[in-house]
């Protein structure tokens, strides 16, 4: 992680969760833990205390819940700004890893 | 006093706001809410909305509401639901904005009721912060519920075509005009 923003946010689940939603535009709890190899529970609390606090808003799709940054928050533009700083400074595999994820469509029956 | 189940909508909100002053805090109420008061209840809206822009903590907010009987529900939350009320409060975080313009404290509404005074946005900011949610999240109630307003309330058309361009919705702001003109 990279100290400077910890010690800004003063939690790694926190830099976790902002990073992978600047490089992703989206995510939910357990795929933000999957990316990171950590725990879930660190993870969800983080997300619901950055909803609650009005950075991050989130809709259902399904069983799942999908956050997102609050577009209507004045601090988010800069605040991405430095979170794409971060993500460039991150070590080539975490970055390839959350900005190299495939998101184009595959048909259900489409053999891998 | 009449009991906070037989309040309306305009009274609970200056309560509310009157209380919270009397605490210290400083609030404007924003979202639906307004839409509800100034379409007199043309549009009904679940919650209160309020602002805190003298960003006082939330522990106490909660101590200030809990005087009038509002309970916080979850614990540790910005959402607050009382017994008689079918109305709940919400405290979304400062600051005062719509879209990316800051609303100063100088430049709210106000209306006066026996219980207090309520701090509101103005028609005009109102219809600003429907009209973001409509162009942020493409959500077409909202679109309807700026109509409503404008249509209710004397508007500053030359406020909202500048707000139009600095957000870069200038198509957005002749979509507006047209709905308003019926057209």
């Amino acid at each position: 992680m990279i100290a400077v923003l910890e010690a800004i946010l003063g939690s790694t689940s926190a830099e976790r969760v902002l990073v992978f939603l600047c490089a992703r535009e989206g995510g939910y709890a357990a795929e933000i833990a999957r990316a990171f190899a950590t725990d879930l529970s660190p993870i969800q609390k983080q997300l619901e205390r950055m909803e609650r606090d009005g950075l991050l808003i989130s809709r259902t799709i399904g069983r799942t819940r999908v956050y997102e940054f609050n577009p209507r928050n004045p601090f988010v533009p800069e605040l991405k700004s430095l979170l794409r700083k971060a993500l460039d400074l991150y070590p080539e595999q975490i970055k390839e890893s959350l900005l190299l994820d495939r998101r184009r469509p595959r048909k259900k029956s489409k053999p891998l | 006093m009449k009991p906070i189940g037989e309040l309306s909508r305009l009274e609970l909100a200056a309560l509310l706001c009157e209380t919270l002053k009397n605490h210290g805090i400083d609030v404007v109420l924003s979202g639906g809410s307004c839409v509800s008061i100034y379409s007199s209840e043309r549009y009904v809206s679940k919650d209160l909305d309020f602002i805190d822009i003298s960003l006082k903590s939330n522990r106490q907010i909660a101590q200030a509401i809990q005087s009038l009987g509002f309970e916080n529900r979850p614990r540790n939350s910005r959402h607050f639901t009382h017994p008689d009320s079918n109305l709940s409060v919400e405290f979304p975080s400062a600051p005062l904005t719509v879209g990316e313009e800051y609303i100063p404290s100088s430049a709210v509404n106000t209306l006066s009721t026996d219980l207090g005074t309520l701090r509101l946005l103005t028609p005009t900011d109102c219809v600003k912060d429907r009209l973001a949610n409509y162009y942020y999240f493409r959500d077409n109630q909202c679109l309807e519920q700026a109509v409503l307003v404008a249509k209710a309330h004397p508007i500053d058309l030359n406020s909202l075509e500048t707000w139009h361009k600095n957000e870069g919705q200038e198509q957005g702001f002749k979509q507006f005009l047209r709905l308003l003109q019926g057209k």
